[in-house]
């Protein structure tokens, strides 16, 4: 059983440091995706 | 006295009277939960109730007209939100679809060692989940810079009226609801996207 939950883990943090690692190997494509998104969520309501 | 002495003007003609001849008078300010019209009615009507009472002043038309432009500006904010939050689902979905088109082959390998829809969607919706918090971490630096670039010139103008007035931050609230929105709609967005196109990559025999 924790050698299940355990493999689950493992899979999870490679499939989670993959997809920081592609971001990481296309930089300005990333920046420019980010500054996208970022400037629409600037614009959400964020105070009480 | 001391207040009608300080705006009227008349501050030596006043200093000639014994006591104040003027009635007495009460500010009531109500509570932020009972603003609304009709809890200001009711509060209008307790008041005047009162044998002691001779008048209750309430601009009960402006609280009215107050309401209304406030209920627009709520309204349009929702519509803003649901407009932009739109938007952000689509820059990532487009983004994640993209990213599917570009690794098909090693999808359809995946698929056909084995490899479930749940594992092979599993690096996308990391993906997506970056990207919303990497935007909102932006969005935060956006407005944190912003606020403090325009601080400054907005506490000068204000002293120059005589006001305090500063920019606020986004607080420590505001910084968590805005990363905590930025994950789930990048989450959300991946998932979407990961559903529509992961379906319609199967390995060709």
């Amino acid at each position: 059983m924790s050698g299940a939950v355990s493999s689950y883990g493992t899979r999870h943090l490679q499939a989670l440091f993959g997809a920081l690692g592609r971001l990481a190997r296309a930089p300005l494509a990333t920046l420019l995706t980010l500054i996208v998104i970022g400037v629409a969520l600037r614009r959400l309501p964020t105070r009480r | 006295l001391t207040e009608f002495r300080e705006a009227s003007g008349f501050g030596d003609a006043l200093a000639a009277l014994e006591d104040n001849p003027l009635p007495h008078h009460l500010v009531v300010r109500p509570d932020k939960s009972a603003s609304g019209p009709a809890e200001i009615e009711t509060l209008r009507r307790y008041f005047e109730a009162f044998p002691e009472v001779d008048v209750v002043q309430l601009d009960l038309e402006w609280v009215r007209r107050l309401h209304s432009l406030l209920d627009v500006m709520r309204r349009s904010l929702w519509v803003i939100i649901a407009v932009l939050g739109l938007g952000v689902l689509a820059v990532i979905g487009n983004t994640i679809r993209l990213e599917i088109q570009q690794r098909r082959p090693e999808i359809e390998v995946t698929k056909l060692v084995g490899g479930s829809n749940a594992f092979v969607r599993r690096p996308f919706l990391y993906t997506g989940i970056f990207y919303g918090l990497g935007g909102a971490l932006l969005a935060t630096l956006i407005v944190v810079g912003g606020m403090a670039y325009v601080d400054r010139a907005v506490g000068v103008l204000a002293a120059q009226y005589g006001g305090t007035f500063r920019m606020t931050g986004l607080g420590r609230e505001g910084m968590g609801i805005l990363l905590g929105t930025g994950v789930v709609l990048g989450w959300l967005g991946a998932l979407i996207s990961t559903g529509r196109h992961l379906r319609r990559i199967e390995p060709r025999a």
